[in-house]
């Protein structure tokens, strides 16, 4: 093992974690390895300086809050435990999987059965559905994308089942009634309390 | 029956000694305890209150100087305790469960106090005394363990957390592993850096005092 190898242990042993072949093994490099040894020195000198901590005790601060005054504020401020409620339930997986798979077969028999669409754009051109073929579309001249050149589609009626083009141009005129209209108010105060 | 080992603490009718790991009485009594607080007894809360308050508290103090404040914490982790109980882990002792409760609240508190001061327009400025003019060096005056303590904080909070609980506070090594909830070889591997570090750190300090003394 190399020294960065040995570097590990030295830090391992500082603290006495060192398994009883990794001691050894350690000790043989250290006695071929001036530098390591020197390290090793210098760890336990820092260790030393840690223990000056680790033997600082806290003792006298427990003298200024008793024990029993630490659980008295503690207690008083715990909030009542109700009884834990026993789950008993357990996920039945079985369940589960057979809905997943129902849903899935009930899906791909939806899609499946669905109607292929023959649809294809068509620039300048309206798609038109067709009354009584449902499946099949048919363009429609005459749209441009401009208000004016519009051309809608509305049920052609008993006539031969197709849909004919709908000119809006000639619809006719109504007036469009834009005067305010009144609202009921019974009374000020009854207004006032509603409002 | 259960017997009072401190005639201070009236509310506490179950034994109090201190925890003896690998004590097979001792888990399953405390297992009794666990159980009972869970199911609302307060007493039983206040035996394991008697049981671990002097270790949470010292390990509390080793990340926070200040007594009040630590105190305050460990009394805030014991009633953390108190609401996740329904949380812990029977099969687990409970002694980890609670020292990484603590722990975690007093990184947040310190994460806190961190984030305060980074965004405050004043930061407390401790006693409002300065250095001693008359003194070379102030660092020299600080007591020793201060400045270990000072020097542990330059260390990540991962690595001083193994450090602290190893070295200072004398969890073997699977315990910390318990209460931080990794492997012992990862804990194993923690410890070996953070006393490269705390090595590092200390020798900074040594070099730093060494070179003011001689100017």
């Amino acid at each position: 093992m190399s020294c960065a190898d040995m570097r590990h242990l030295i830090h391992l042993d500082a603290g006495n974690d060192l398994h009883a072949d990794q001691e050894h093994e350690l000790a043989g490099h250290m006695e071929r390895c001036a530098e390591c040894r020197d390290y090793h020195s210098q760890m336990l000198k820092s260790m030393s300086a840690l223990n000056v901590l680790r033997d600082f005790d806290s003792a006298p601060l427990l003298t200024t809050r008793p024990r029993g005054n630490s659980w008295a504020n503690l207690a008083s401020g715990l909030p009542p435990r109700t009884r834990p409620v026993v789950c008993t339930r357990r996920f039945n997986l079985q369940v589960a999987a057979l809905s997943v798979c129902s849903l899935a077969m009930a899906v791909v028999t939806i899609v499946q059965a669905l109607p292929v669409s023959s649809y294809q754009p068509e620039v300048g051109g309206v798609p038109v559905r067709l009354a009584s073929h449902g499946e099949q579309w048919e363009h429609q001249p005459g749209f441009s994308g401009g208000m004016g050149n519009f051309s809608g589609v509305r049920p052609a009626g008993e006539s031969d089942g197709r849909i004919e083009p709908f000119d809006f141009r000639n619809l006719p005129e109504t007036p469009v009634n834009l005067s305010p209209v009144p609202l009921p108010v019974s009374s000020d105060s009854e207004a006032a309390q509603s409002f | 029956m259960h017997t009072m080992s401190e005639p201070d603490a009236e509310n506490l009718p179950y034994d109090m000694t201190e925890p003896e790991d690998g004590d097979g009485v001792f888990a399953a009594s405390e297992a009794r305890l666990v159980n009972d607080a869970r199911n609302g007894d307060q007493q039983a809360f206040g035996s394991l209150f008697a049981r671990y308050e002097r270790r949470v508290l010292k390990v509390i103090r080793r990340f926070v100087p200040d007594a009040e404040l630590a105190l305050d914490l460990m009394q805030e982790s014991f009633l953390r305790a108190y609401e996740r109980l329904d949380q812990f882990d029977p099969s687990r002792r409970f002694g980890p469960w609670l020292f990484r409760l603590a722990v975690n609240l007093t990184y947040d508190h310190l994460r806190k106090l961190k984030r305060r001061g980074r965004w405050s327009l004043f930061s407390e400025a401790g006693d409002g005394d300065g250095p001693d003019p008359s003194s070379a060096d102030p660092r020299v005056n600080l007591d020793l363990a201060q400045e270990v303590h000072t020097v542990l904080e330059q260390i990540p909070e991962t690595y001083r957390t193994v450090l602290v609980l190893r070295d200072l506070e004398g969890f073997c090594t699977s315990e910390v592993a318990a209460v931080t909830e990794r492997t012992e070889a990862t804990v194993r591997w923690r410890l070996a850096e953070a006393r490269k570090m705390f090595k590092e750190a200390w020798e900074r300090r040594e070099q730093c005092i060494g070179r003011e003394r001689m100017l």
